[in-house]
């Protein structure tokens, strides 16, 4: 068992390469300057030349790929906030008055850095003095927005984490209650009315747009419960799932039906198994029969597609959170791939690649918790 | 057929009783609120569609970070209600040297910044010279002062910003000298990013500074939570008086439809009217709360009058007569009303209307005889012998049904006009080309000076992508435009102004249209918010003083 989760851990290093290779590849690829779209479409080139410069985008692609990983110092020039917290308070102050001064030469420069354990580079015939400092996603660094200035990317997307993964808990929690229950209600009562007409909300609940949902329950839903419409007030447990309870319950219906769906099948094929009919023989109760012989054996398919609902709702919520005003993983991602902020877009699908692994790895494991056959580790 | 066993029945429904029991105290608390009552606490509660990306002044580049920014800063000069130039933190409008490159600042005493400390005029070109800094977006606030492009260039690789012609003379008393006279520099150090902040707060913050931003305006930013919600909190020490309402808490919502619901509900006190809804809300037990301002913007069709080949290009006779026919054909008044739901207003000339400088001469109309008249004059009676142009439009918004509006009109008198509608990219590649002989375009007030519009669109140094699209070019206008640059007596070099903007429209350079309004719905205890012609819909606006906002409860009626 724990050498089957080691491996698996193991696992997620190539993956997290491929992905950020596959995402810096497009990043360099795609149209959007980012020194330009920091300091605005009017900007002077040569600022926007400096700015590109020193954050390091006019480097070879895989240097910047190297030190995006951690490999490589990455160097935080004097005019930079970050610069003081590592060459120290007092030569900042030093180093940012040479700089200032008229005609500071470039040998000058050279002696400051020598002693104060600082590089020089230049940029444009002027010397620039910088620190250097290892850090990188290794190092759980994933850099600054290049469009909110000041801001780091861990802080921004941890955040909107936190948010997406307490919609997504409320919403699978409903999902699975409402589906598996809908599911092993129309396997055990197949082709009755209740077959049928839960099969159909399931159809309903695939094909309906999540958006569209939610703007039907913004309208119609809470205002006779009196919950709130939109945004997310964290300040109590209560207050937390008044304002999450409709996104969560309209995420909810739509994945229920997949789900429900899916039991539904997973049912049918094992109650008309001969173990079934041999535990009604025996006498058990048709809960016991049912509960634990046929849905025990009929979980499998089930915690699959649950996990991987999951894994979708985690990801995946960008309509709803733009609907109930969430600031979630989803709308934050998408907001900067519209502002072209590229350390945001890079870090934001690392994370979700990382929470994608995480949670097959998770459901595989519960295989074992659910059917006893299902053991990690031999073979 | 297999009955359901007893237990089970009962045991799926205790998940949905859960589920309602939790829900219930929400219908007690909230469940009967009207959607007319204020906040508690008299807070004023905003939406805005989108997160300010910046909040530092040297970043502000976009309308909800100016209006978010206007409430935390202040600046020299600011704005009255006409929107004429107006002391702000100076006592005093400046004191002009005789050459007109010199202006000498007065700074009112006993203004503090929001961590307590004094403001001086050493703070004052700190903040100017920042915006020379490499990090600075807007570089063209402090362009014109003299050794600013030296310093510019020093600021990209982390040299002295230091600005020659900024100069304390006193703890309250600042000199700016310009490269040469340049009047609507006072527009540029009245705009959010020529504001006053500390340094030791820059110092402390670095590039957080944009994140945790400290001025001495009216409001302090007490939280923001990124994407989510900015909460400001009154300033009890603001230099005229601290403002009525104890806050302004304004949510991010992005989607149109959940802002309007939130509104309808009485979650927020204001909303922008977006494109189409504006029926739907005259039908709706809001209409009271609409507000409809007039926007320093306009929107018109240009010629270009260096397009070889084209009929309407030139300053000859015949060419200026094509285009007052076709001036005099078109009926801004369906446009405006029919089209664009009253959110248009016809113009009557180049300054839009609440723009200082906007005449009182009366409103451009349809005339169909006299443009059939001056279409025989100009050698095409009824259109005979008239090449079909091209208009050129981006097909953003109502712009094709408009184009197909004017379309109709001008078929009326025989001309023919061909529609191209392109996205927003390709169409202004093609404008700054100089490649249409006929386009749509809008102008919005950077500043509300009619400089901006004269020199931007008609100045002959500007023809092509600096805003001249239409290639216009008249050395009397020229030299009216460049006097009034040397002119400091504000009433003279208005009249300069005016001047020109007749002798542009003898010429016809353009089909004149219309003139935006921003609409909004403002809850009606709100009173004393009065946005002018260059306030945005988002953010309460950046002119807008908010310290005179009340929020004033209606005593109950039955």
């Amino acid at each position: 068992m724990l050498t089957y989760v080691l491996r698996r851990l193991l696992g997620v290093i190539p993956v997290v390469l491929l992905v950020t290779l596959i995402v810096f590849t497009m990043n360099a690829n795609i149209p959007g300057d980012p020194g330009r779209i920091r300091l605005g479409q009017r900007a002077d080139p040569a600022q926007v030349e400096a700015f590109n410069f020193k954050r390091g985008y006019l480097d070879p692609f895989l240097v910047q790929y190297v030190r995006y990983l951690g490999f490589a110092p990455s160097r935080i020039y004097a005019d930079h906030a970050t610069f003081d917290e590592v060459a120290g308070e007092e030569t900042a102050r030093e180093a940012q008055a040479l700089l200032s001064r008229d005609g500071v030469t470039l040998s000058e420069l050279e002696g400051f850095a020598e002693a104060h354990d600082l590089g020089v580079t230049e940029f444009r015939g002027r010397g620039l003095l910088y620190a250097s400092r290892f850090r990188g996603v290794l190092q759980g660094d994933l850099g600054e927005s290049d469009v909110k200035a000041g801001k780091r990317v861990g802080e921004l997307l941890g955040t909107s984490f936190l948010v997406t993964v307490r919609l997504a808990l409320g919403s699978i929690l409903i999902a699975m209650l409402l589906g598996v229950g809908a599911g092993i209600l129309s396997a055990v009562r197949s082709r009755t009315w209740i077959d049928y007409s839960s099969m159909v909300l399931a159809i309903i609940g695939v094909s309906m747009p999540v958006f569209w949902l939610g703007i039907l329950m913004i309208m119609f839903v809470a205002p006779p419960l009196g919950l709130p419409r939109s945004g997310l007030d964290d300040s109590s447990l209560l207050q937390t799932i008044r304002h999450l309870a409709l996104p969560c319950t309209a995420l909810g219906l739509i994945s229920s039906a997949t789900i429900a769906r899916l039991t539904r099948s997973a049912m049918l094929d094992v109650l008309s198994q001969d173990f079934v009919r041999t535990a009604k023989a025996k006498g058990l109760r048709p809960r016991v029969v049912i509960l634990r012989h046929a849905l025990r054996n009929a979980s499998i398919p089930i915690v699959t597609v649950v996990g991987n609902s999951f894994g979708y709702l985690l990801v995946g919520a960008v309509l709803t959170e733009s609907v109930f005003a969430l600031n979630g993983l989803g709308s934050q991602i998408v907001e900067s791939i519209v502002q072209r902020d590229k350390m945001v877009i890079t870090g934001g699908i690392l994370i979700m690649s990382l929470i994608f692994v995480s949670v097959n790895l998770l459901v595989d494991l519960s295989y074992g918790l659910f059917d006893p056959r299902v053991r990690h580790g031999r073979g | 057929m297999r009955p359901i066993p007893r237990s089970l029945r009962f045991r799926a429904l205790l998940p949905l009783l859960g589920l309602v029991t939790v829900l219930l105290p929400g219908c007690t608390q909230g469940g009967l609120t009207s959607a007319n009552n204020p906040d508690p606490e008299g807070a004023v509660r905003l939406a805005l569609a989108t997160n300010p990306p910046d909040l530092d002044p040297i970043l502000i580049s976009d309308t909800t970070s100016s209006g978010v920014g206007s409430k935390l800063f202040n600046t020299l000069l600011g704005y009255d209600a006409e929107l004429n130039l107006v002391p702000e933190l100076a006592t005093a409008m400046p004191q002009v040297s005789d050459d007109g490159r010199t202006y000498t600042f007065e700074l009112r005493a006993g203004v503090k910044f929001h961590n307590g400390r004094e403001m001086t005029a050493e703070d004052f070109k700190y903040s100017l010279e920042r915006l020379a800094s490499g990090r600075s977006k807007r570089t063209n606030v402090v362009r014109p002062i003299l050794g600013a492009e030296k310093a510019i260039e020093a600021g990209r690789t982390a040299g002295s910003t230091a600005i020659e012609g900024i100069r304390v003379l006193g703890p309250l008393t600042l000199e700016i000298e310009l490269e040469k006279p340049y009047y609507p520099f006072l527009h540029l150090l009245s705009m959010e990013n020529a504001a006053v902040i500390p340094r030791e707060a820059v110092e402390a913050t670095g590039d957080g500074f944009s994140r945790q931003p400290v001025g001495t305006g009216p409001f302090v930013l007490s939280e923001w939570k990124e994407n989510e919600r900015l909460v400001l909190t009154a300033n009890p020490d603001y230099f005229e008086g601290a403002p009525t309402i104890p806050r302004i808490t304004m949510r991010v919502i992005k989607e149109a439809i959940t802002r309007n619901e939130e509104y309808k509900a009485g979650n927020i006190d204001m909303v922008d009217i977006t494109q189409g809804v504006l029926p739907q809300w005259r039908a709706s037990d809001h209409s009271d709360e609409i507000r409809l301002y007039d926007q320093a913007s306009i929107l018109y069709y240009g010629f270009n009058l260096e397009k070889e080949g084209s009929p309407y290009a030139g300053f000859g006779d015949k060419a200026r007569m094509l285009r007052e026919a076709i001036n005099r054909a078109v009926d801004r008044e369906f446009i405006c009303e029919r089209i664009v739901d009253g959110r248009h207003s016809p113009i009557n000339g180049i300054f839009p209307p609440g723009m200082p400088g906007h005449s009182d001469r009366a409103a451009f109309t349809q005339d169909v005889e006299r443009a059939k008249q001056l279409l025989a004059d100009a050698g095409y009676p009824g259109g005979e012998g008239l090449p079909p142009v091209d208009l050129w439009f981006n097909t953003q918004g109502d712009n094709g049904k408009i184009a197909a509006a004017i379309q109709n009109d001008l078929r009326a008198i025989g001309i023919e006009i061909v529609l191209k509608g392109l996205d927003w990219a390709a169409f202004i590649e093609a404008t700054d080309r100089g490649e249409p002989a006929f386009f749509r375009l809008g102008w919005v007030a950077d500043y509300p000076d009619p400089e901006n519009f004269l020199y931007f669109l008609f100045h002959s140094a500007n023809k092509g992508p600096n805003g001249n699209v239409s290639f216009y070019g008249n050395p009397e206008v020229d030299a009216l435009i460049d006097q009034s640059y040397l002119e400091t007596d504000a009433e003279k070099r208005l009249g300069l102004l005016r001047q020109a903007e007749e002798k542009i429209l003898a010429d016809w350079p353009w089909l004149f249209l219309t003139s935006a309004r921003e609409g909004m719905l403002v809850k009606p205890y709100i009173r004393n918010f009065n946005p002018t012609p260059i306030d945005d819909d988002s953010a309460g606006g950046s002119q807008v003083d908010w310290r005179e906002v009340r929020v004033v409860p209606e005593t109950a009626s039955e």
